[in-house]
């Protein structure tokens, strides 16, 4: 009895310590998570001193997309990409309202994605979240209170998500300059999508059958679009395979964004990258060589509307 | 593999034959007696193994060996979970007791108690009746047992979520799509699963040793430092101990052991590890796996019957140990991929495919979440794995750390922050529960 009553003593204590050591480290990883995130991918691209000429926000596509040097080289200015995948405007919306708080940009790129009308909103990507400075955190979480999450999505994002990152951050943040230049991918190879994946592409438009509009989502693009009614501003989104844009259902949600948001750019999709499957490796994402079509396309689009002008 | 109420009859079944097979045995006047009861319990544990296990194997390769034009259709069976292991368990029990080596249990609800007591049912140690039953008399708490109970416990929980369900991601992505992944990514997926498989079961034994321990009852030792084998024979002398001697006391010595032909005793281990290898898996990979180990077993008889004199010198040391762990390591692509045809695909890129361009390194060091996050698990992986065979090679040269209680116990508070921050805690179940 003595020694079950000794024991128990141990671990009562050994729980007490470990809660201890865990609280402090989790508080620790809220209030500086984003010290020791990369700094050349998601937020941490962005310094203090810094202004940015142009600036893309948007998920995995905006990340594919576009050749963040070739769009400095061509536009002789400063160009940066913020992007994690899946990023919905219902936690687009909190990021844009903190870099304009903080950050000098002088023209923005916004991919809101056509389907994210419809897609319930939620945190795709976990990097949102470890790479947010704590007042922006407060507002991701918040936001993410409205949503109809549990306590385990919330301790799986404060507590486990990422530790590897911040845990081999000295290295990582230079290993990362390999992959990533001011927030674009970097000599990543994205082979093209087979022709059979491609002529059936349409098909993954259906996932999206019977969603209603999500009100939350339209709500925070009309919230971009008033914190932004002052700057220069370009809504669009990358190009699609033909079988996935010219599904009705694409079309039609196209359509109903151009009467949310007027200034929401689709000028390539009747010709270039849209009819050919070299141009994808997946039914929504641009290959390499997609990216670098794609990246001539809105050089020359950002000159046509006068966008680069001061 | 799965869990349905009714399949305790199972080991309900199992339980009430060998119970009474054993007594009845113990009793039984002369030998015909005897063998007629071990047989009756070898056919009704091994028919209801081979009904829920091998079926569908055996009726695929007899319709692939007579009629391929069709699709064959598998029977809509279940497997039990830890059918392979409390078989084997209630069958050492009736073969000690006819061999008299073990008296016959009197109490049914104590040999109950051996057949399905919990921390070891679904994954072993497959434990000897000689060894379990007799600590099931009385359940005693002593401190010393608490603690080193506690203390496997926690290793158990590093080794599984920590390292085991990490590479997991990573093997399952490789081995999931081999032809569209590179031979150095396939090549890093077959070196992490070497380490995933041994952090995913001797994690699980460690957890169930400890649990075991809490109650005062000891489970037998599964592994003991297997990488560092210095030959074949002595890896299986580390690995899934309980088993390979399993197989070593009711077969391989049964069938005639070592002392015989160099033939026959070449087929002895030939069929102990096909066996083995169809124990672990109803599939071709697993009997191509166990006959690997076979061959090895020859190969390594020839070096020795070669170079009789036996050198401890250090290099020669390592290069052995190296050279075991990579045999393993070959073996290992078998029991992992899904079919032949993936194995020799995995192969055949690694020895033809292989470079170590730019391109590959960066493309096999995404293969985690194909994002920037990878590189960084690929990192916290090797880390981990290279801290696993630290503390291992401190085990292995029997040294003293001298550490003090103190950071002892600090160690371990240090590896729960580290498993409860690193852990991965996905639906990966323990990989022996499917065998």
């Amino acid at each position: 009895m003595q020694k079950e009553k000794k024991f128990h003593l141990f671990i009562i204590k050994s729980l007490f310590l470990t809660l201890l050591i865990f609280t402090f480290l989790v508080a620790s990883k809220f209030y500086f998570s984003h010290l020791f995130t990369s700094k050349h991918y998601g937020l941490g691209v962005l310094k203090a001193e810094d202004q940015i000429d142009i600036l893309f926000i948007g998920s995995s596509h905006t990340r594919q997309s576009y050749d963040i040097k070739e769009i400095e080289k061509s536009c002789k200015c400063s160009v940066k990409a913020i992007s994690y995948s899946g990023l919905d405007p219902y936690f687009m919306e909190p990021i844009i309202q903190y870099i304009k708080e903080n950050y000098n940009i002088k023209r923005w790129v916004i991919e809101p994605y056509v389907f994210k009308l419809i897609a319930p909103p939620k945190i795709s990507d976990s990097r949102l979240f470890t790479d947010a400075p704590p007042s922006l955190k407060y507002k991701i979480l918040k936001n993410l209170s409205n949503l109809n999450v549990s306590w385990k999505d919330f301790f799986n994002l404060i507590v486990l998500e990422n530790n590897e990152t911040l845990a081999s951050s000295l290295i990582m943040n230079k290993i990362s300059s390999v992959y990533s230049y001011n927030g674009g991918y970097k000599n990543k190879v994205m082979p093209p999508i087979d022709l059979n994946e491609f002529n059936n592409s349409g098909e993954n438009v259906e996932q999206f059958y019977g969603m209603k509009r999500n009100l939350l989502q339209i709500n925070s693009i009309l919230q971009i679009k008033d914190i932004l009614k002052k700057d220069k501003v370009l809504y669009i989104d990358p190009p699609m395979p033909n079988p996935v844009l010219t599904h009705p259902l694409t079309t039609a949600m196209i359509l109903e964004y151009k009467s949310i948001l007027p200034q929401y750019q689709s000028p390539w999709y009747r010709s270039g990258p849209s009819l050919a499957p070299k141009f994808f490796t997946d039914w929504n994402h641009l290959s390499t060589n997609g990216r670098n079509v794609y990246t001539r396309m809105i050089v020359e689009l950002l000159n046509k509307m006068s966008f680069l002008d001061e | 593999m799965a869990w349905n109420p009714y399949f305790s009859l199972l080991i309900l079944a199992s339980t009430i034959i060998d119970f009474f097979v054993a007594k009845y045995m113990q009793e039984a006047r002369n030998k015909i007696q005897r063998r007629s009861l071990l047989l009756l319990s070898l056919l009704a544990n091994l028919s209801l193994l081979f009904y829920f296990k091998y079926t569908n194997f055996f009726l695929s390769t007899f319709h692939a060996l007579t009629n391929s034009s069709e699709s064959f259709q598998a029977l809509d069976i279940i497997l039990p979970v830890g059918i392979s292991f409390y078989t084997f368990q209630t069958l050492s029990y009736t073969i000690d007791v006819y061999r008299g080596q073990k008296k016959a249990e009197t109490s049914f609800i104590k040999f109950a108690l051996y057949v399905s007591y919990f921390p070891q049912l679904v994954a072993g140690p497959i434990e000897r009746s000689t060894h379990l039953l007799p600590q099931l008399d009385k359940f005693e708490y002593k401190y010393s047992d608490l603690i080193h109970g506690t203390k496997l416990i926690i290793w158990g929980f590093f080794k599984k979520l920590v390292i085991a369900d990490r590479l997991a991601i990573y093997v399952n992505n490789a081995y999931g799509d081999v032809h569209s992944h590179s031979a150095l990514t396939l090549l890093v997926a077959t070196y992490f699963f070497s380490f995933q498989i041994f952090c995913d079961f001797s994690g699980y034994t460690d957890i169930a040793r400890g649990i075991s321990k809490l109650f005062g009852v000891d489970l037998m030792h599964n592994f003991k430092r297997p990488y560092f084998a210095k030959s074949i024979s002595e890896f299986w002398k580390r690995w899934h101990i309980s088993l390979s001697t399993w197989f070593r006391d009711y077969l391989y010595i049964p069938l005639g052991g070592s002392r015989t032909s160099d033939v026959r005793w070449f087929f002895n281990i030939l069929i102990v590890f096909l066996i083995s290898g169809l124990w672990h898996g109803a599939n071709w990979t697993f009997v191509i796996w166990g006959a690997l180990h076979a061959f090895y077993f020859k190969i390594e008889k020839f070096i020795n019957w070669l170079f009789p004199k036996k050198t401890t010198h250090k290099i020669v040391t390592i290069f052995k140990v190296l050279l075991t762990y990579h045999l393993t390591l070959f073996a290992w692509i078998f029991f992992r991929a899904n079919n032949l045809e993936h194995a020799v695909t995995i192969i055949k890129k690694i020895l033809t495919d292989l470079t170590l361009s730019k391109s590959d390194i960066i493309s096999s060091s995404l293969a985690f979440t194909y994002d920037n996050r990878s590189p960084s698990i690929v990192l916290i992986s090797i880390i981990s794995i290279v801290f696993l065979l630290v503390i291992q090679f401190i085990q292995e040269r029997g040294k003293d750390l001298k550490i003090t209680k103190k950071q002892e116990y600090f160690f371990y508070i240090t590896l729960i922050i580290i498993t409860i921050f690193f852990g991965k805690y996905s639906e990966n179940s323990f990989i022996y529960f499917q065998f």
